[in-house]
């Protein structure tokens, strides 16, 4: 084995360590330049050295190439130091230290350094002494040097392969030569059999260190994906790079790895070798085991025991003493399993063996080989074919045992025996057919089969050789039938019809003939010719086709409609049915049911409902909407049941009957009941809303008269005071609230009036401005209201007093809905046929979700909180809006505000003169409480 | 003498309900809602607790849950104020474990009735 750097001594120059010292140069400025412009663009760079001091490189490399630097500066050259330096190899250092103590220049030392990143650098240095130290010129040859390894590498496995045919002689070699050769610092490979790893053993491989963990773990990894891979592991101690090169494979191969400590070495070229080696190391591999297996027996042997088709079975003393894995399989057995066992086991019965063993002794005794084909037993009873040879294995004598070779012939028996049987059920097909069938050639009728004579009622020598134009009705219909037969079969055509041909006594019977010639070509050679009676179904048909017309004037005049459906297409409807759709009967019929219907999700519901009724042989009814032609629903009662329940291809019968009208009432009812349900729930929530209302009011105002009277005189004045004003303002909550129930129950009884008079709005505003003071006076933080009218002089045609609950409720709602204040605008527009109220507050908004519900009688948001309300108050704008004839609109944000839009229409302008009204302002007034 | 807690939230009820209290001698806590009760009445331990029954976030039911569901206030004596007269609810807030209930309107007589069963020593 090489030394475990890969260096060759011969790398030092012998030729310049026999140099004379050199004197120091005098160099000229121009020369010092050009030195200079050598080590700036040069790849070599300058170093020096001193005694305790690091490596220094000197040049554009010292600032380009920093690894470099930190590499060099771990080597020492000092020249009588006990050991190389590390990186070097001892013998080159020896020839170049003993140069340096001289006084005399090296050349060429190749070092070995490590970088601080792992990488590893390969440097040639050539230098001389000068003043304690050296200097001298370097160059990175780090490249040339892998590239050089390469190609070593892959010269030498090659060599080394060449010279072995076996794996296990040649890997040791290879991998100490690969592993001398290149960097490698350690090189393992295991065997790997069954799946399961093995260990190093068996191969002389040197290293015997045991490989790291990682490391075998990838190794398992390559040798089932069967393709080289680098493994890196730098928590290894010390860190490491491999090249893993698997060859075999799973079931029996291996892995070889060679571990390198440049981290860096993953050379693309170097895992392409690593591939050809593996293909090599797997081709040797296999023939090493072929050539093992073969060596343990006899080619003789081998190739008949291996034979995949015989079977081979050694009896002695009628007991099968050996047989082979194929005489085993073949009746179903393992070879172990029969060795030991009587031949009774495998044949048929006692007869079986009698037979066989005479027929042996007869053959054996005239020295012929025996042979016979017979039917033996397998281990589940079933017996098969087998052809069988057997001889003694000492001529003419069964004593010394005899060897039995043996084929299953199974197939090949089936195969003749449904052969034969073929051939004899043609003649029997042919001559016992129900379909008549007659061979003719020109018009002379050759052969006709059984059926065929019974049909004409020929005896068998009536009909050979007997003419064709015997059986048509007249001669001129035999000619001309004839005449269309020729054509049709010489065009290569069957020749297929319904023909009325005449029997033996002359009787007239409805034939259908087809035929076709045996070459269209040449139509000398014949025609062959079924023959069908079908004169029964041709009365068969008469008769139903004039029931069928029958039936149709029956089906037609009911006033039920009626569709005959197969396999959901409609094969026949009565009039009565299409018309109910709205249809002609020529629509529906032959379409799929699918086009009265109104979806394809309604169709195949009604089918998954129906059908299975129909298939149980139940009748179905069921109410379906179907789809008139013009779109609109048709509510029908559908019944059906099946022609035939065990067969459904034969179709199913429908009656409809519309019962829109039936189902439109049962709606109105439905509707009237739910109607009835939403008041009665209304009722009860007025119930309990009034109870409640109407019993906290009452509880200030008992409370209060009573602590006024059992109390008074204890109590401040300012106390009294405030007592009586709850109970005023109690009793006007409980009016006001009475005020607006008794709203709602007019408008609900429609009992609500409505007349129109000419409004002043600004008055109007004025009035419904204080009643709001007086009514939230207690309330501590009342929202601005700002007031914009149109400009005087068109008086407002409205309800004044649907007008003011409008207005009452959307401002005091306003109010009541800003508990931080802000601002109320109301504005006013009167334009040419409506009047527009709008309010917006800066109040806490309603919640989307429940924009929809509002104008509902009691309901409120859940956002109201505290603030006490009947939930009536905009249900009652709602019945006031309406009877105006007018919109109400809400836009609102949550937290923001709500603005209420209401509309109300106007009378005719014309009016307008008559209805002027005397304005106080001619500008539009401001008003604000 | 003792501390009691009303949560109405009705302002006129509740000052009405605090005025009557403090004659009769008592200290008044107030809430005006269900959640501002529950608070005072974990802060404040009252000896008594006025509680209506509708209120708006939550009712006087939670209420009652609610103290019965933490150690320090599930004993509390709680007399329900209702504007509800219907049985059922009434019935509820019993099973609920109200010590007794009052319905709205109701006099000064009846509360102080209600008052004496729920301040009686164990």
């Amino acid at each position: 084995m090489a030394s475990p750097h890969g260096h060759q001594p011969s790398a030092i120059s012998s030729a310049a360590a026999a140099a004379a010292p050199a004197p120091g140069p005098c160099l000229g400025a121009e020369d010092a330049g050009l030195l200079q412009d050598f080590l700036e663009f040069g790849q070599d760079w300058g170093w020096s050295w001193q005694p305790g001091s690091a490596l220094r490189i000197l040049g554009r490399i010292a600032r380009e190439d920093p690894l470099l630097v930190a590499a060099a500066a771990t080597l020492s050259l000092a020249p009588d130091a006990a050991e190389a330096p590390a990186g070097i190899d001892p013998a080159a250092w020896a020839t170049a230290a003993g140069l340096i103590s001289a006084g005399n220049s090296f050349i060429g030392l190749i070092a070995r350094l490590p970088c601080p990143n792992g990488e590893i650098r390969w440097v040639s240095l050539s230098g001389r002494a000068v003043a304690g130290g050296y200097r001298g010129i370097g160059r990175d040859i780090t490249a040339q040097k892998a590239a050089d390894l390469k190609q070593t590498i892959v010269q030498q496995a090659a060599a080394v392969l060449a010279r072995f045919d076996s794996v296990t002689e040649a890997l040791p070699v290879l991998l100490a030569t690969i592993g001398g050769l290149a960097d490698w610092r350690r090189a393992w490979s295991w065997q790997c059999q069954g799946g399961q790893l093995l260990s190093t053993e068996g191969w002389n491989v040197e290293i015997n260190d045991p490989a790291p963990p990682a490391l075998v773990r990838n190794a398992a990894v390559t040798i089932r994906t069967l393709r080289p891979a680098w493994v890196e592991d730098r928590s290894g101690k010390p860190p490491y790079t491999a090249l893993l090169v698997p060859f075999g494979d799973v079931e029996d191969g291996g892995a070889v790895a060679f571990t390198s400590d440049d981290l860096r070495s993953r050379d693309p070229t170097l895992l392409a070798m690593a591939e050809s080696v593996g293909q090599f190391l797997t081709q040797a591999h296999r023939r090493q085991r072929v050539e093992e297996t073969l060596r343990q027996t006899t080619a003789q042997q081998a190739a008949i025991l291996k034979s995949p088709i015989a079977g081979i079975a050694f009896l002695a003393g009628g007991v099968y003493q050996w047989v082979n894995p194929r005489f085993a399989s073949m009746f179903g057995y393992r070879p172990e399993e029969l060795v030991g066992q009587p031949i009774a086991l495998l044949a048929l019965n006692e007869d079986a063996i009698k037979q066989t063993m005479r027929d042996f002794r007869a053959a054996v005794t005239r020295g012929h080989i025996y042979e016979s084909e017979t039917q033996m037993r397998c281990k589940d009873g079933r017996p098969i074919w087998v052809y069988r040879t057997a001889a003694p294995l000492k001529p003419r004598d069964l004593s010394g045992g005899t060897v039995w070779m043996t084929l299953d012939i199974t197939d090949r028996r089936e195969l003749e025996e449904s052969l034969y049987t073929a051939t004899a059920q043609k003649e029997a097909i042919l001559q016992n057919s129900m379909t008549g069938i007659a061979f003719v050639v020109g018009n002379t009728v050759r052969w006709i089969n059984r059926r065929g004579r019974e049909m004409f009622g020929f005896a068998q020598q009536d009909v050979r050789d007997g003419d064709v134009s015997r059986v048509f009705v007249t001669n001129g219909e035999f000619v001309s039938a004839w005449q269309a037969i020729n054509e049709s079969l010489a065009a290569g055509a069957t020749y297929e019809r319904e023909l009325k041909l005449r029997r033996k006594d002359g009787t007239e019977f409805w034939v259908q003939v087809s035929g076709s010639a045996v070459n269209p070509q040449d139509l000398r050679q014949g025609t062959v010719w079924a023959l069908s009676d079908i004169d029964a179904r041709k009365h068969l048909e008469e008769r139903l086709s004039r029931s069928l017309a029958e039936q149709e004037i029956i089906l037609r005049s009911t006033v039920v409609g009626i569709s005959y459906t197969v396999n959901r297409r409609t094969v026949w409807v009565n009039q009565r049915f299409a018309d109910m759709l709205g249809f002609t009967r020529e629509e529906l019929i032959d379409q799929s049911s699918r086009i009265h219907f109104p979806s394809q999700q309604a169709w195949q519901e009604f089918g998954d409902i129906a059908y299975p009724q129909l298939v149980r042989g139940e009748a179905c009814s069921l109410e379906v909407a179907y789809q008139h032609r013009d779109g609109r629903l048709v509510w029908c009662e559908a019944y059906g049941c099946a022609v035939d329940p065990h067969d459904l291809s034969q179709g199913a019968i429908w009656t409809i009957q519309d019962i829109t009208d039936r189902r439109a009432a049962e709606e109105e009812l439905r509707q009237a009941l739910a109607k009835q349900k939403e008041l009665n729930e209304l009722k009860s929530r007025f119930v309990s809303m009034t109870s409640h209302e109407f019993r906290t009011p009452l509880a200030t105002i008992l409370s209060s008269a009573e602590l006024l009277r059992h109390y008074g005189d204890r109590l401040p004045g300012e106390e009294r005071a405030e007592l009586l004003e709850q109970i005023e303002s109690g009793v006007g909550r409980m009016s006001e609230m009475l005020d607006q129930v008794l709203i709602i129950g007019r408008a609900d009884a429609d009992r609500l009036e409505f007349s129109t008079a000419p409004i002043d709005l600004a008055e109007f505003f004025q009035r419904l401005f204080d009643e709001l003071r007086i009514k939230f006076k207690r309330r501590e933080t009342v929202p601005k209201l700002e007031l914009q009218l149109p400009p005087p002089g068109r008086p407002a045609v409205l309800d004044g007093k649907l007008l003011h609950h409008i207005l009452d409720n959307l401002l005091s709602n306003a109010i009541k809905y800003s508990p931080n204040g802000g601002t109320v605008r109301i504005v006013v527009e009167l334009n040419d046929d409506s009047a527009l109220f709008e309010v917006a507050d800066e109040g806490i908004g309603i919640p989307p979700e429940d924009i929809g519900r509002l104008f509902e009688t009691f309901y409120r948001a859940p956002n109201v909180g505290n603030i006490s309300g009947t939930g009536l108050g905009l249900a009652i704008v709602k019945k006031a809006v309406t009877l105006h004839g007018g919109t109400v609109a809400v836009q609102s944000e949550l937290g923001r505000g709500t603005r209420f839009t209401v509309k109300l229409p106007l009378p005719p302008a014309a009016t307008e003169g008559t209805d002027r009204l005397p304005q106080a302002a001619e500008q539009p007034p401001r008003l604000s409480i | 003498m003792a501390h009691i807690l009303v949560i109405e939230d009705e302002a006129p009820i509740r000052s009405n309900l605090r005025r009557f209290l403090e004659i009769l001698g008592h200290q008044v806590f107030e809430a005006p809602n269900g959640r501002v009760g529950i608070e005072v009445a974990t802060r404040e331990l009252p000896a008594l607790i006025l509680c209506d029954l509708m209120m708006p976030e939550l009712d006087g039911f939670g209420v009652l849950q609610a103290l019965r569901a933490q150690p320090a206030t599930a004993e509390i004596p709680l007399i329900f104020l209702t504007a509800s007269a219907e049985k059922e609810t009434i019935a509820r807030g019993i099973e609920l474990g109200a010590l007794a209930y009052v319905t709205k309107p109701f006099t000064l007589q009846g509360l102080r009735d209600a008052l004496t069963q729920g301040l009686r020593p164990n």
